[in-house]
């Protein structure tokens, strides 16, 4: 369990159906920076960002409960909160769609985890600032 | 003593008014004491010689006369009344024998007479025989002659009844047939009074033949018709003749006894009997007929008007009818047509099916809604729906078929449009769905990959990591434009000023332009006109086109983009300075996944996608490329209306 230290370690809420995704993300993002916290679709998300907003959300767009209108939802209980959005080959009105809905950052999956990590840093930076 | 009798008969005439004078002379002259008187009794028996009954008597009288006035005058001698005695005596003696002889000759003319009559009645006996036995012969011949006649009579009066059976016979099947007609016969004298009417007539009118006979005809006929009756038949009866022509009334319009009118047929014809001219209407309810009539033409102008081809068809494929429609949807007319077998006017594939669909309707089947294609007139395809029903005639037996053909050409084009966009938005969610599930993994390994290849220091191990890590780039680069292009929205197209585009997509590559040394000339002539596209795919292809020119001069070149007007098209050129396509490539460059690029670098759909684009507009792309110099893409795009 890491320490949470002020300003150290980000709680960063990982929100994706396929497990495997899911497990090369937090094997990924698995370090003394982070706290991970994981959801496997919209509702589990929404619940858990009910109970304790995060620091930073890395979330799948294509799942249960998912969809724009989630990246809705979340904004309104966590309107602070840097969103990172992914989706597998998503097009344009899904990108216009996703952005409109409140997200910070749009990825089209396959991504490279390297990209990932330096948006993530670069939105916490600029929250932390 | 009949010679002498003779004579004396003979002599009577005039001897005895001779004698008569005589004596009277003699008388005069002799004395009075002679009875001279007494001599008048021989010429009073002469007188019984002659014939007739009262010369006696009328002697008598002239001798009593001459006796009287011979007294008278004779001399007197002797006293008057001796005179006188002697004169009556004589007188009475005269008359006497004047009456005796009178009698005599009385009894004699009777017996005369007798013996005349017993002569005559003998004759009369004698004839009388005569007569009778002629009379028996007469009656015998008479009676002969009855007998014959009888028989003849019997015969005549058999034949007569035969005649007269034959003529009842006759008569009643004449009535029977009179009254057993289905059409109605009036016949009326020349005052036009009902002579004769007819069972059918009783029925037709409603009127018994009680109460028709003795009325007029007019009773029959609606009062607006009557004068214009009343004319014909005078001028029908005028001329005398009995023609077809004159004798027709043609249609005309009866009135029943229950103040209905209906349309009847009638015709007239006229006979002579004993100087008086009788009139005969003969009369036939029209009011089905009308009726059939009005439907038929009701069917006829629904047929014709119909919008669907309706055709009617003979058992053996001959085409019987052809409507409006028909002509209208095949370009064939009903001239051209009718008479021939329909397969003449079908595809020939189509013949065998073609005999299969008669033979089903010929036992009573029908076909319903079969879309096919026919080919009108023109070349032009027509796409039908075919429904093909028995026709069949009063016994329940399949005559014919009918066939009603609807063009669906306009529904098939909505059909197909449907169907693209549906496969379309198919396409797209299976896009969307593949996408998730290729994606997904695809970036598990990717990710799993560069996850090692950051924890590994085996070069080797490394290096097998890269590829992984740049296949799956590979993969991503294709996925995205396979992707993009099940994606594409039906085009939204609407006038395009293509300068527009050229200049925003060289504006997106300006960056990347500069940096790979490529300078761009453009020779965009303003006066061009619009063009029908949507700028998003415009602008697609553009870039892509920017992009392989660019790809084809990595050492920097010149891209030349040209647009100008040509005919009724625009014509858009992009020109580089590359190192060009050879020629057995160049036929191949449209085709999908074909690629000059070295692997990982191109999809080879790039050119593909551009060319469903254009094709897609109506337009056309086309290629010049030389080795070493360069290519050039000439794109054509009908003008904007």
């Amino acid at each position: 369990m890491t320490t949470v230290t002020r300003g150290k370690a980000a709680i960063l809420l990982i929100v994706e159906d396929d497990r495997e995704m899911r497990n090369l993300l937090c094997d990924e993002f698995w370090s003394a920076e982070y706290q991970l916290r994981q959801a496997k679709d919209g509702d589990e998300a929404f619940r858990m960002v009910l109970q304790s907003v995060p620091d930073l959300i890395l979330t799948d767009l294509r799942m249960p409960a998912g969809g724009a209108d989630y990246i809705s939802r979340l904004r309104t209980i966590a309107p602070r909160c840097p969103i990172i959005v992914m989706t597998a080959f998503g097009d344009a009105a899904t990108k216009a769609a996703v952005q409109q809905a409140g997200a910070n950052a749009y990825f089209d999956k396959p991504v490279r985890i390297a990209d990932l990590k330096l948006c993530a840093q670069q939105l916490l930076n600029h929250e932390r600032t | 003593m009949k010679v002498v009798k003779n004579l004396a008969m003979r002599a009577a005439p005039w001897a005895i008014p001779l004698l008569t004078i005589g004596i009277f002379v003699f008388d005069l002259f002799a004395p009075v004491g002679v009875a001279v008187s007494i001599l008048y009794i021989v010429p009073l028996l002469l007188t019984f010689l002659s014939s007739r009954e009262r010369d006696p008597f009328y002697f008598c009288i002239v001798a009593t006369s001459l006796m009287w006035i011979d007294l008278f005058l004779k001399s007197p001698g002797i006293p008057i009344p001796y005179g006188m005695f002697n004169q009556v005596l004589g007188t009475v003696v005269l008359w006497g024998v004047a009456l005796g002889l009178i009698r005599y000759k009385r009894t004699q003319h009777g017996l005369v007479e007798a013996e005349a009559d017993k002569t005559k009645a003998m004759r009369e006996l004698m004839s009388e025989r005569v007569e009778r036995a002629h009379a028996e012969g007469l009656m015998t011949a008479a009676q002969e002659a009855r007998a014959y006649t009888d028989t003849a009579l019997l015969g005549a009066i058999s034949s007569r009844r035969d005649m007269e059976v034959k003529l009842l016979a006759a008569k009643v099947s004449l009535e029977g047939i009179v009254q057993s007609a289905m059409d109605a016969i009036i016949t009326v004298d020349e005052e036009q009074q009902v002579l004769l009417f007819n069972h059918a007539a009783e029925q037709m009118f409603r009127c018994s033949a009680v109460d028709a006979v003795g009325k007029p005809l007019d009773k029959f006929i609606p009062s607006r018709f009557r004068t214009t009756h009343h004319h014909h038949v005078a001028e029908f009866g005028k001329s005398g003749t009995t023609t077809r022509m004159m004798g027709s009334l043609g249609q005309v319009t009866g009135l029943r006894a229950d103040g209905e009118e209906f349309p009847v047929e009638a015709s007239i014809s006229q006979a002579g009997v004993e100087g008086k001219k009788y009139f005969t209407v003969i009369l036939r309810d029209i009011t089905q007929r009308k009726r059939l009539e009005a439907a038929q033409a009701r069917f006829e102008s629904l047929v014709a008007s119909s919008e669907d081809a309706i055709v009617g068809e003979s058992l053996d494929g001959l085409v019987l009818s052809w409507n409006r429609a028909a002509e209208d949807m095949t370009g064939y007319s009903a001239q051209e047509v009718i008479g021939r077998p329909l397969s003449d006017f079908l595809p020939k594939e189509d013949a065998e099916k073609e005999r299969n669909f008669l033979a089903l309707v010929a036992r009573g089947e029908s076909i319903d809604q079969y879309e096919t294609v026919r080919i009108r007139k023109d070349g032009r395809p027509l796409y039908v729906s075919l429904t093909i029903s028995p026709i069949r005639n009063d016994q329940g037996h399949v005559i014919g078929a009918s066939r009603i053909v609807r063009d669906i050409t306009e529904k098939k084009k909505l059909q197909e449009e449907l169907h693209r966009a549906e496969h379309l938005a198919e396409l797209g969610t299976l896009a969307s769905g593949m996408a998730h599930e290729i994606g997904t993994p695809m970036n598990v390994i990717l990710g799993r990959a560069e996850y090692l290849m950051d924890r590994v220091t085996d070069e080797p191990v490394k290096k097998g990591l890269k590829t992984i890590v740049a296949q799956v780039e590979r993969i991503t680069k294709v996925m995205n434009q396979l992707l993009a292009f099940a994606r594409r929205k039906p085009p939204e197209r609407s006038p395009l000023l293509l300068k527009d585009i050229v200049e925003n997509s060289l504006e997106l590559f300006q960056e990347r332009l500069a940096r790979s040394r490529v300078t761009a000339q453009l020779a965009l002539d303003d006066s061009c006109p619009k063009v029908q596209a949507d700028p998003d795919q415009m602008s697609q292809v553009m870039i892509n086109l920017l992009m392989n020119a660019v790809h084809a001069m990595p050492n920097g070149g010149t891209i030349r983009i040209g647009l100008a007007p040509e005919k009724d098209m625009v014509k858009l050129t992009v020109a580089d300075t590359g190192h060009g396509i050879p020629q057995e490539d160049a036929k191949k460059i449209f085709e999908p996944f074909f690629t000059t690029k070295e692997s990982g670098k191109g999809t080879g759909l790039g050119l593909t996608v551009i060319k469903g684009i254009i094709e897609e507009h109506q337009g056309s792309i086309a290629v010049e490329s030389e080795p070493g110099k360069g290519t050039t893409f000439t794109i054509l795009l009908p003008q904007s209306l």
